[in-house]
């Protein structure tokens, strides 16, 4: 194990690029939750890239409108506040943490392609199987293995050989985190995420998705959806981080906290659920695009 | 034309019957055509005029008939290295676990049944991927690998071990040079000590009895198969595979098959774009 590497990382997140301007004062709105239309379309507004992203993915198949929506305050209208603000966020947060030029990373195209497709799965996950946690859980998907980044970023050949081990020696992610470096990408993705002050569900999200029972009551359930969510990810091809290991879905803790508040959850179809999901892709790589712009 | 295929309804259904109460396969409205084709064909050849007669001619003593009927009937698609998910769950977390295990027991032993296994290129394929893993332990490893199915012409295949080029189309080429003998233009036949490894036989998978004998497994394939059977019938193969695997031992349906709705013990294990069931 590397002596002092959680200072290293601790040091690194300091240092990190702020949070970018407009977003600090979405995450306030965000936070608070009470502002109006006129508020917060003016505050992107001042940022034209996102405006220009807000605007395309209000109209991708993601959201299925019925129509072309062409201002932002007809954007705020009708996927609501509080989903846009989540939105900008994940929009600016791909260019806070993008890497100067020349720097040697992970795939990050794969990265993101993980986080995209977990998100979305999570999405569909609650509405065919009509659990009813916040519509913008998906969000919390897109940000969940955030600490990836940053510990490559501190170290990326020692970030190699995590991945290296996961797939040779076939274990979890975390164990091998913890074997080489101390510390799992998921305290680290919340640590900065707490330090960007996002909201409770994002921190949560990051720190607990691989031991889900960790979480706060409050937040346990939508925790679990989006653990859930990140397995079938990657039991769907769209892997991340060299974890081939097979997966029995339903003996979960995941699978029994989403069971627990959802009892007919039970008797679901997952192995069907998981080869369907076809339909997922034009979503995620319509999401790609933008995110990856 | 297709016409002159066409049974009576009462025939027709008289013969799906007979079938169907001795395979378990079971034809419908969409697969009658298929049926009516193939059963022609047997009708001239015994001289049999119509259905009643062929079911009686398949009865009497000492008639190889039945088996000529299954030849005919069944559809016996397969190739090496078929379906690249599940060859790579096999070989990348199924044979790694099965060694193990049976390395940790002290005992280089493994059994694998691959039913319904066609000419044999299911059953060759997982002794290869066996092979690559276990390397110069080979020789001193004992694995039996039973490559059963209801068609004798396509178990006489599996014998000889000789394929052509397109069946193992989707195997890699250093593959192909190392694991075959090509013999002419387009016959290559499989290396015998990977030959060794594979025991085929005939067995009917609604023989329950039959069936028992393929037990302790590590592993049982059983794919592209149960498509062809109907509910009760699946649910008897099911239970006799359920109690002819080892505790840990894994199965693999077809690419598109489930077992869902069908009531089991199994756990549903998945894996990168594939689905197993585990005892
Ligand atoms: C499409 S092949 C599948 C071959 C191989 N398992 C694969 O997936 O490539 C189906 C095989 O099932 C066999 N079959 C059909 N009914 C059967 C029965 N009742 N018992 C045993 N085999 C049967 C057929 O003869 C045929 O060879």
């Amino acid at each position: 194990m590397l002596e002092n590497f959680k200072d290293k990382i601790q040091s690194l997140i300091e240092y990190l690029p702020p949070i970018p301007g407009v977003m600090n004062d979405l995450i306030k709105l965000l936070n608070a939750g009470n502002c109006d239309v006129r508020e917060i379309s003016d505050l992107i507004e001042k940022d034209p890239s996102l405006s220009v992203n807000i605007l395309r993915i209000a109209n991708s198949a993601f959201y299925g409108l019925p129509y072309k929506v062409s201002s932002l305050q007809q954007a705020v209208n009708l996927i609501g506040l509080k989903e846009l603000a989540s939105l900008c966020m994940f929009c600016s947060i791909g260019p806070a943490l993008k890497p100067p030029a020349g720097m040697k990373t992970i795939d990050l195209k794969m990265f993101w392609r993980h986080s995209i497709a977990t998100g979305i799965i999570a999405k569909i996950f609650c509405r065919e199987f009509s659990i009813g946690v916040r519509e913008d859980l998906y969000l919390a998907g897109l940000i969940h293995d955030i600490g990836k980044i940053i510990i490559d970023r501190s170290d990326h050949d020692v970030y190699s050989e995590v991945v290296r081990l996961t797939y040779d020696n076939n274990v979890s992610i975390g164990e091998a985190e913890n074997k080489i470096i101390g510390e799992s990408h998921s305290s680290i993705g919340s640590w900065l995420l707490e330090k960007w002050k996002l909201p409770r569900m994002f921190i949560e999200t990051a720190a607990y998705h691989h031991s889900v029972r960790d979480a706060s009551e409050e937040h346990r359930e939508l925790v679990a959806v989006v653990s859930l969510a990140d397995q079938i990810a990657r039991l769907r091809g769209f892997g991340f981080g060299g974890d081939m290991r097979g997966t029995i879905i339903n003996e979960t803790e995941a699978f029994a906290i989403v069971r627990d508040g959802n009892p007919h959850v039970k008797d679901i179809d997952l192995a069907g659920f998981v080869m369907d999901l076809d339909r997922a892709d034009s979503e995620i790589s319509e999401l790609e695009k933008i995110i990856n712009g | 034309m297709a016409d002159g295929y066409k049974l009576p309804d009462d025939e027709f259904n008289s013969l799906r019957e007979y079938i169907y109460k001795k395979s378990g396969i079971l034809f419908t409205g969409r697969n009658r055509f298929q049926l009516e084709m193939k059963i022609r064909e047997r009708l001239d050849k015994t001289g049999c005029g119509n259905i009643p007669c062929y079911i009686k001619y398949l009865g009497s003593p000492g008639s190889v008939e039945l088996n000529t009927l299954f030849n005919t009937i069944t559809v016996n698609e397969t190739s090496f290295f078929r379906d690249r998910s599940f060859i790579a769950t096999i070989e990348k977390n199924v044979i790694p676990e099965i060694i193990k295990t049976n390395r940790a027991l002290g005992f280089g032993q493994v059994r694998i049944w691959s039913a319904a296994a066609s000419s044999g290129e299911e059953a060759y394929t997982i002794a290869i991927m066996l092979a690559e893993q276990l390397k110069g332990e080979l020789s001193k490893w004992s694995v039996r690998i039973f490559a059963t199915d209801i068609n004798d012409d396509v178990l006489k295949a599996c014998r000889t071990g000789i394929y052509s080029s397109y069946s193992m189309r989707n195997a890699a080429p250093d593959i192909r040079q190392r694991y075959f003998r090509q013999l002419d233009s387009d016959r290559y036949e499989i290396r015998d000590d990977i030959k060794a490894m594979v025991i085929p036989g005939k067995c009917n998978l609604m023989d329950t009895e039959g069936s028992k004998k393929f037990n302790k497994l590590d592993l049982l394939l059983i794919r592209n198969v149960l498509i062809y059977f109907d509910a009760e019938s699946k649910k008897k193969v099911l239970k006799t595979c359920y109690e002819n695997l080892k505790p840990g031992g894994h199965m693999f349906l077809g690419h598109s098959e489930t077992l869902f709705g069908f009531d089991n013990d199994f756990k549903l294990v998945h894996f990168v774009n594939a689905v197993g069931y585990r005892k």
